[in-house]
């Protein structure tokens, strides 16, 4: 017989390995729940926490927050994507990530092609309430290499970057350094030694 | 985390362990030189920034230790105790501003006054010989009370040592120990309570060519001193409890990765290592069983999060200390990719006893679900601090009175159970028993279980304003809760102290759910817990810092 889990109340069949983002998708489309350091053919990290679900073990059981990404499915279990306390968590999240963003979507060369703007449009953040404070607003593009450009003071830390080039490149090129809200991606461009 | 950087660090054996080259690289001149990092590159085949990234995490790697010379404790015991700036204005006599660094903490909560100079710790009345410590590096003076009340198992003497170790013979003879441990019922001291029979048999299941038990001597917890207690003053117990550990698991190596903050506990417990090793316990084929067990001693180099044990695992790779997502869990994939178990200090000590005198003993000691012993430890605010080892069950009450025998001043609450644990207010010690049960059900944390008293004068918000700035200056910032959240966090509460920003309640309580529901480890999840017990405790205290 096919395991099963709840989504919303309504049963889906699940797979072997499944995480509840892999099975969420599966059924209800890609876009069906939010994320931001999610990417194809990284392994789950966990980071950006924008993914989370309510999950409970039983019908009407307590519920437990959950990052999706690196979740598994649990047999016969609730999954619920955008209860109240969710959304709630989503926006907030988006919030924080908006204190140390330029608010400048309208001339960003990004504009209307992003995910930071398409997952705060989705969370109806409206504005941010927190007093102004640490950001890494003025930190400036770099444009030295011939076909990569960054412009670390849009970067929200996702760790995308140096996943695909650890886990897909195998280069180590790119890392964070620094901790806490100091951390910040660094490249290497020395490749390192094969001797 | 990388598995490719776990593959290519572990294939170097623990004997060339990148992190330690990190340490060494780091010794002249207070943090490693470009020309070293790639050096390490090239020796582990690894990339320049992932050297370069994972030593950019460490306090006492960073470029800002360069020429620190003495450390000041900034740990919470130290702060409510006030010694914090006039110790800094007796160290400018001898030191220049420049040279004066922070430790957190250094585990000397009872006497206070605590600071370290060129390997050494020193408190309470140390301060008085400060120009004797420089000139000849002098021992410190340090003394502390020590006591049992009850069955007494983590605090007995373990005695001559040849005698000592008879018990792992025992095992050895048996073939088979994992069921004893799993009769004790003993759970993890290291705050999440879970059965370490679980991850050792669960360990011992694996196929693998190595597995490795790795015991966290990371006690950061500002505060607590009970780990370091063990490891100065039993540390046998924790070795013999690794070796009976590794036996359970089907384990090769124990490693025991301790704070840099106790240089005293790394010098023992290594000291303890060759003692045993000379007595025919440690190495290949141990007295002929078949089994063969192996130590490593790794002094970990100022980071918080490396207490967290998925983190710690990174840190013994020489990867960036981040907290790794689960599963896979440790005794699937642990250091070096092996299974792993990883358990604290207090939780291993106690498995020599469980062997001698048998699981159904140990579990006659204790609550229902709490089985054995704790270890407490009391700050300076009490008339007798020390170490005290009561019987899971004991109220807190004979803890505070007949132990510590009262507070020396009027205390308005106790932080317990370290940085994450619960804010009690003095008005509920009666309500408490030590363990894991009493203290979750209340709305607190055993943790630890070590006491910080908050003194009646000491503003909470400066208290709670401590916590934010330790978690902003501690998170690993991987995940956004605790990256972003624990620095707004901190800014909000500096802002309403300092300015005339006041804070609205609604946004601290979103920020403190989303911390704490949203976090990916108990760090940043911790950290609301004692906010909301101070908003809730204390909330007229409080209220001049929030808008109307």
């Amino acid at each position: 017989m096919e395991k099963t889990a709840f989504i919303n109340d309504v049963a889906y069949a699940f797979q072997e390995g499944d995480t509840i983002l892999s099975f969420v998708r599966r059924h209800l489309g890609t876009d069906y729940v939010p994320t931001l350091c999610d990417a194809p053919n990284l392994e789950p990290f966990g980071a950006c926490r924008v993914c989370s679900v309510d999950v409970a073990l039983a019908a009407g059981g307590p519920r437990k927050v959950q990052a999706s990404c690196h979740t598994p499915v649990i047999p016969s279990s609730y999954i619920y994507t955008d209860s109240q306390r969710i959304s709630k968590l989503r926006k907030n999240i988006i919030e924080l990530v908006l204190t140390d963003h330029p608010l400048d979507c309208l001339t960003c060369e990004v504009n209307n092609n992003c995910e930071l703007q398409t997952v705060a449009a989705r969370v109806g953040i409206r504005k941010v309430r927190y007093p102004e404070g640490k950001n890494h607003l003025d930190r400036t593009k770099d444009l030295s290499h011939a076909y990569m450009t960054t412009d670390f003071s849009k970067c929200i830390n996702c760790g995308r970057c140096v996943r695909a080039c650890d886990e897909v490149q195998g280069q180590l090129v790119l890392n964070m350094a620094g901790r806490g809200f100091d951390a910040h991606i660094v490249k290497i461009l020395k490749p390192p030694c094969r001797q | 985390m990388s598995k490719n950087l776990s593959h290519l660090s572990g294939r170097q054996g623990l004997d060339n362990n990148l992190f330690e080259a990190y340490a060494k690289a780091a010794e002249a001149e207070g943090y490693p030189s470009m020309e070293d990092l790639e050096k390490l590159r090239d020796k582990f085949l690894v990339g320049k920034s992932s050297v370069y990234g994972a030593v950019s995490f460490y306090d006492f790697l960073r470029p800002e230790n360069r020429g620190k010379k003495v450390y000041v404790c900034n740990g919470s015991a130290c702060l409510t105790a006030g010694t914090q700036q006039k110790l800094k204005e007796q160290l400018l006599g001898q030191y220049a501003e420049d040279e004066i660094g922070e430790m957190c903490c250094l585990g000397r909560c009872h006497e206070n006054n605590a600071f370290h100079a060129d390997q050494v710790n020193y408190s309470g009345n140390d301060i008085g010989n400060i120009v004797e410590i420089k000139k000849n590096k002098l021992p410190s003076g340090e003394t502390y009370h020590v006591e049992a009340l009850g069955a007494g198992i983590l605090t007995a003497p373990t005695g001559d040592v040849a005698q000592y170790y008879k018990t792992m013979a025992r095992v050895l003879e048996r073939g088979e120990i994992l069921s004893e441990i799993k009769t004790s019922s003993l759970r993890g001291r290291g705050g999440a309570g879970f059965p370490i029979a679980f991850k050792l048999e669960a360990c011992a299941s694996q196929t693998a060519d190595t597995k490795f038990i790795v015991c966290n001597a990371d006690e950061g917890d500002p505060g607590a001193y009970s780990d370091r207690y063990i490891m100065e003053q039993r540390p046998h117990a924790l070795i013999l409890g690794m070796l009976i550990a590794g036996y359970a698991a089907k384990a090769r190596y124990g490693v025991v990765y301790i704070r840099a903050e106790y240089p005293d506990s790394v010098t023992i417990i290594q000291n303890a290592i060759n003692e045993a090793r000379s007595l025919g316990w440690i190495g290949e084929n141990i007295m002929g069983s078949g089994f063969s067990f192996d130590f490593k001693v790794i002094k970990a180099q100022g980071a918080y999060i490396c207490g967290e044990e998925t983190a710690l695992l990174s840190s013994i790779e020489g990867q960036r200390p981040e907290v790794r997502v689960r599963p896979p869990y440790p005794v699937q994939q642990g250091l070096f990719n092996q299974p792993t178990v990883v358990n604290n200090v207090e939780t291993l000590a106690c498995l020599p006893w469980i062997v001698e005198n048998g699981g159904s003993a140990y579990a006659a000691i204790g609550t229902e679900r709490s089985k054995g012993t704790k270890l407490v430890s009391l700050d300076g605010h009490f008339n007798r601090p020390g170490i005290y080892e009561v019987d899971m069950g004991t109220p807190l009450a004979t803890v505070v009175n007949e132990l510590g025998q009262g507070f020396k001043h009027n205390v308005k609450a106790m932080h317990i159970g370290g940085p994450l644990g619960g804010l009690v207010p003095a008005h509920k010690i009666n309500e408490l028993t030590i363990d894991f049960e009493s203290f979750s059900s209340n709305g607190f944390l055993l943790g630890h279980a070590s006491v910080v008293c908050i003194p009646d004068h000491f503003p909470m918000i400066e208290y709670i304003e401590h916590l934010f700035r330790f978690t902003a200056h501690e998170s690993c910032g991987k995940c956004f809760p605790c990256r972003l959240g624990s620095t707004r966090g901190y800014e909000m509460i500096e802002q309403s102290r300092h300015s005339a920003y006041k804070m609205d309640r609604a946004l601290l309580d979103d920020l403190l759910e989303t911390m704490e529901v949203g976090s990916l480890c108990a760090l940043g999840g911790g950290l609301p817990l004692p906010i909301k017990n101070a908003l809730q405790y204390f909330s007229e205290e409080l209220k001049p810092y929030f808008k109307a």
